[in-house]
């Protein structure tokens, strides 16, 4: 018992210090993400926009689909429906351990289509490998000058191809678009992840593109240069996106973005579907961390040395930014960028919580008891009203009984402070729905209310399942899509 | 520059709380003096609330 009592004390007398280290990890966290606020305000007002393009460029444009009988069609119908010389442009799909008639819907709707029977490897990766090895042994990947990759749920609006020209035509090598939702309305899961990635438009993709950085690629509606794919695809993770993103920022690409090109995309209306992406999600998040946040963070201070897979050595109009001191910081601050978003910020503050806050202060809580701690204690908004409206102190003499309760406290204060981000983050969706008022769905103020009072779910969400990714045997497992939705239903809601 | 003036002042915010109160305006009001004293006093407002808004976000997100 003796020493038992002597290691609390000890690590309670490591408090004060803890506490210190603790302000500076967090102060340096701070600090990584201060340009956060000058994105968000660019966002709000600005895009960058491409000029009418000169030439029209011929485009592959690639799909993997497994089981997607239901969507398939639609989508090469809104392909085939685009404002674009259909000679300049050709679809394969590749139909991935289909067990239903996708690649028959494929063919007849006039896809090139390659069906692949491999039950161990599984991700869309493996699937994309597959296509393009495909495409180059039959049609030669420079054929195409470039790629666009969608998946089979997707809707395109007829003039996404032209307007993903325009900003190729530009120079852009790897080009993301704006990921509208079919099935917004549908329920408040959906509208969790429509206005997910509107936000991801709003802040990340439009400052970004304004300044020339790298935007990160969301799985579907991108396009890139056939020089990326030259030697083959590379990307067989969980989350092939992250990869390609980390991979292109560290050769020195930069990832722009065309707002003018707008896709539809299907969200998951269903708990345990939604539960089981997200971990994926979370779990591809901490592989690319480990696999690439180390080549990232040399970039930042050796440039482009460090990369992890070269696509091409030879080609050098990597970035559109010509003076090379500029180019050079632009691609150290790209790599620092994209290293800040790959971090997952949340797991360290969650270890920091346990570590500096949890365990040390209910140690600290043994032998100093708890002297006049006010029950709403914090820094944020919340604990500060709560504090001005209610007065309450705890005090309690040192032991094991002041040691539960510093336990207890600190956990509250946590929930405290979590309960305030979750109002906090309701204005995210309050704006989302005032400033994309043109481009979401039309729906009733009711439903609004209701998506505004859920949104916040998508980030807590996120935060846990990357708790549980840490310790959770991941498996890529496909994400059914039922919706019967066409581009010309979504144009005439628009036209509503 | 143009491109990002243009922005401003035709997407986003603007599509509510430009646009349509300036068609508003140009609708309701028959004198065509004043309708363009009113426009543009509205154009100086609306700069100024949503430089105001900007900077206000701006400062609010680096406090937090």
């Amino acid at each position: 018992m003796d020493v038992i009592n002597s290691i609390i004390k000890a690590i309670g007398s490591f408090y004060s210090t803890g506490n210190k280290i603790n302000s500076i990890i967090g102060t340096i966290f701070a600090i990584a993400v201060l340009y956060k606020p000058i994105y968000f305000v660019l966002g709000m007002f600005f895009t960058r926009k491409f000029k009418p393009a000169k030439k029209k460029h011929k485009y592959g444009i690639v799909i993997a689909a497994r089981n997607e009988k239901a969507v398939i069609g639609n989508l090469i119908d809104s392909i085939n429906k685009q404002d674009y010389p259909k000679d300049l442009y050709k679809v394969f799909v590749v139909a991935d351990n289909c067990t239903d008639n996708t690649a028959e819907i494929a063919r007849k709707k006039g896809a090139i289509c390659y069906e692949r029977f491999d039950e161990e490897h599984r991700t869309k990766g493996y699937a994309l490998e597959f296509l393009f090895n495909n495409i180059d042994k039959d049609y030669g990947i420079e054929s195409y000058e470039g790629y666009f990759v969608f998946d089979a749920d997707n809707l395109l609006k007829s003039n996404y191809i032209s307007k993903m020209n325009d900003a190729f035509d530009s120079g852009e090598k790897i080009i993301t678009s704006y990921r509208n939702t079919k099935n917004f309305d549908e329920n408040w899961i959906a509208s969790t992840y429509a206005l997910h990635w509107i936000r991801s438009s709003r802040i990340n993709h439009r400052a970004r593109s304004i300044l020339r950085l790298a935007t990160n690629i969301q799985g579907t509606g991108f396009l890139f240069s056939n020089e990326i794919v030259k030697n083959g695809w590379h990307y067989i993770s969980l989350t092939e996106d992250r990869a390609l993103t980390v991979d292109a920022v560290a050769q020195g690409y930069e990832i722009s973005y065309q707002d003018e090109a707008e896709f539809f995309d299907e969200q998951p209306v269903n708990l345990k579907i939604a539960l089981r992406q997200r971990l994926r999600w979370s779990k591809g998040h901490l592989q690319a961390f480990l696999e690439t946040g180390p080549y990232l963070f040399m970039n930042i201070f050796f440039g482009k040395k460090f990369i992890k897979t070269n696509w091409d050595k030879k080609n050098v109009n990597k970035s559109t930014v010509k003076n090379k001191y500029i180019e050079s910081i632009r691609h150290r601050f790209a790599s620092f960028d994209i290293l800040v978003q790959t971090t997952p910020l949340t797991l360290i503050n969650l270890i920091r919580w346990m570590i500096f806050s949890l365990f040390i202060y209910s140690c600290f809580t043994y032998t100093n008891g708890i002297a006049n701690v006010s029950m709403f204690s914090g820094g944020s908004y919340l604990p500060k009203m709560l504090r001005n409206l209610f007065n309450i102190r705890i005090n309690i003499n040192p032991g094991l009984y002041a040691m539960f309760i510093g336990f207890v406290i600190t956990v509250w204060f946590r929930l405290l402070y979590r309960i305030g981000v979750y109002f906090a983050n309701m204005l995210t969706a309050v704006y989302l729905f005032i400033i994309e008022e043109a481009r979401i769905k039309k729906m009733s103020l009711k439903k609004k209310i209701l998506y505004t009072l859920t949104w916040p779910t998508f980030d807590m969400i996120g935060r846990y399942t990357m708790y549980l990714a840490v310790f959770m045997n991941v498996t890529w497992k496909p994400i059914p899509h039922e919706s019967k939705v066409t581009i010309d239903d979504l144009n005439k809601v628009g036209k509503q | 520059m143009k491109d990002y003036i243009y922005q401003f002042y035709n997407e986003g915010f603007a599509t509510t709380f430009y646009i349509k109160p300036t068609n508003f305006i140009n609708k309701k009001l028959k004198n065509k003096r004043l309708k363009k004293i009113i426009l543009v006093i509205y154009k100086i407002l609306y700069t100024i609330v949503m430089i105001s808004i900007g900077i206000i976000v701006l400062i609010t997100k680096l406090k937090i």
